[in-house]
């Protein structure tokens, strides 16, 4: 069993997120440089927070372009588990392998804070571990994370049960407050909150350590 | 012989000199069969957000002109402007080609709306 952390020109939380599964939950990692095309034996895939290729034109809007991105579509058709996080998020909508898209924080500041955020859906393995309608605290650090779609896709998302996560206090003014949506199959899931920021005890609690662990579940 | 004239003269020398050295050269760079080259295009495609999408850059630009005391500003958006060069058979592949490039690239159609200005260069 074993996690690919892709690393874009710009990413800045690629270490974070292998300090959460190796560091602090001791699961094989390996980072994949955005050139690489080759995801064989891998189990999961993430794509860190960070601002890829200095998301210049729009966040993600590059970084959709990358080789191991093309591999990444193959990879998530097939049922391989991707997570995207932060920035990793902003790529999967420009990729499409999520609908809607991310903008510019509705109070225009970049906040960095601890956020409650309650659980909608259980559905996927991502959060099977919790109840839905309960709550976890995970820190969010964005300047555009402001989720927005058209209502067709908003309709859909609740219809299929898409919406996994949405805050309890609107910080970046979301459409409908979410925070982190799931696609039908439910093995790609995309979070503006950093899960791999609350793993260790010593820095920020440990309320992301399920949905970590999630990656390689069965 | 005028100088003028002579002027004339040594150019049209030179012209003919050049012409003969791009039949040598210019032929088999990029294995290019056509020695004509494709026209210019000048394009311009602006990006703006939808209407319903809400821009809190263009609200804080409106607050602070205001502030600077340019009264009366109702709606202030702000966009992106793109500018770009490109070589094209003719007006419509150059259209195609931009038009493909600002809906896959340049737009993102979940939140925004682009036009394009285009003229031969």
């Amino acid at each position: 069993m074993s996690i690919g952390v892709v690393v874009f020109p710009g990413s800045n939380c690629d270490r974070d997120v292998r300090w959460a599964t190796e560091g602090c939950l001791g699961m094989q990692t390996r980072y994949l440089w955005h050139e690489e095309t080759d995801l064989s034996g891998l189990d999961a895939v993430v794509l860190p927070g960070g601002f890829s290729y200095g998301d210049y034109l729009r966040c993600g809007a590059i970084a959709r372009f990358a080789p191991v991105l093309e591999s990444l579509i193959d990879f998530a058709n097939k049922g391989g588990r991707v997570l995207g996080i932060c920035n990793g998020f902003q790529v999967l909508t420009e990729l499409g392998l999520l609908p809607g898209a991310l903008t510019r924080n509705s109070g225009l500041h970049f906040i960095c804070e601890d956020t409650p955020l309650k659980v909608v859906s259980a559905r996927t393995p991502w959060l099977l571990h919790e109840q839905a309608g309960g709550e976890i605290k995970l820190p969010i650090a964005h300047g555009e994370g402001r989720y927005q779609c058209s209502e067709d896709t908003l309709k859909s998302l609740q219809d299929n049960d898409g919406i996994a996560l949405k805050y309890n206090n609107n910080p970046n003014g979301s459409i409908a407050d979410i925070a982190g949506i799931t696609n039908p199959a439910g093995n790609v899931l995309g979070l503006m909150p950093h899960p791999e920021r609350a793993c260790d005890p010593a820095t920020g609690g440990v309320d992301g350590r399920k949905l970590i662990e999630a990656l390689i579940q069965k | 012989m005028g100088s003028q004239e002579k002027g004339v003269e040594a150019w049209s020398v030179f012209n003919l000199k050049r012409k003969s050295l791009e039949r040598d050269y210019g032929l088999p760079r990029f294995n290019n069969s056509c020695s004509e080259p494709l026209p210019r295009y000048q394009a311009r495609v602006l990006v703006h957000l939808r209407p319903s999408v809400l821009d809190p850059a263009g609200e804080a630009t409106r607050s602070a002109a205001s502030r600077l005391g340019v009264q009366g500003i109702e709606r202030l958006r702000i966009g992106k402007a793109v500018e770009l060069e490109l070589e094209a058979s003719d007006e419509a592949d150059a259209r195609q080609q931009v038009e493909l490039l600002s809906d896959r690239l340049l737009a993102n159609p979940v939140i925004e709306n682009w036009t394009l200005e285009l003229k031969l260069s």
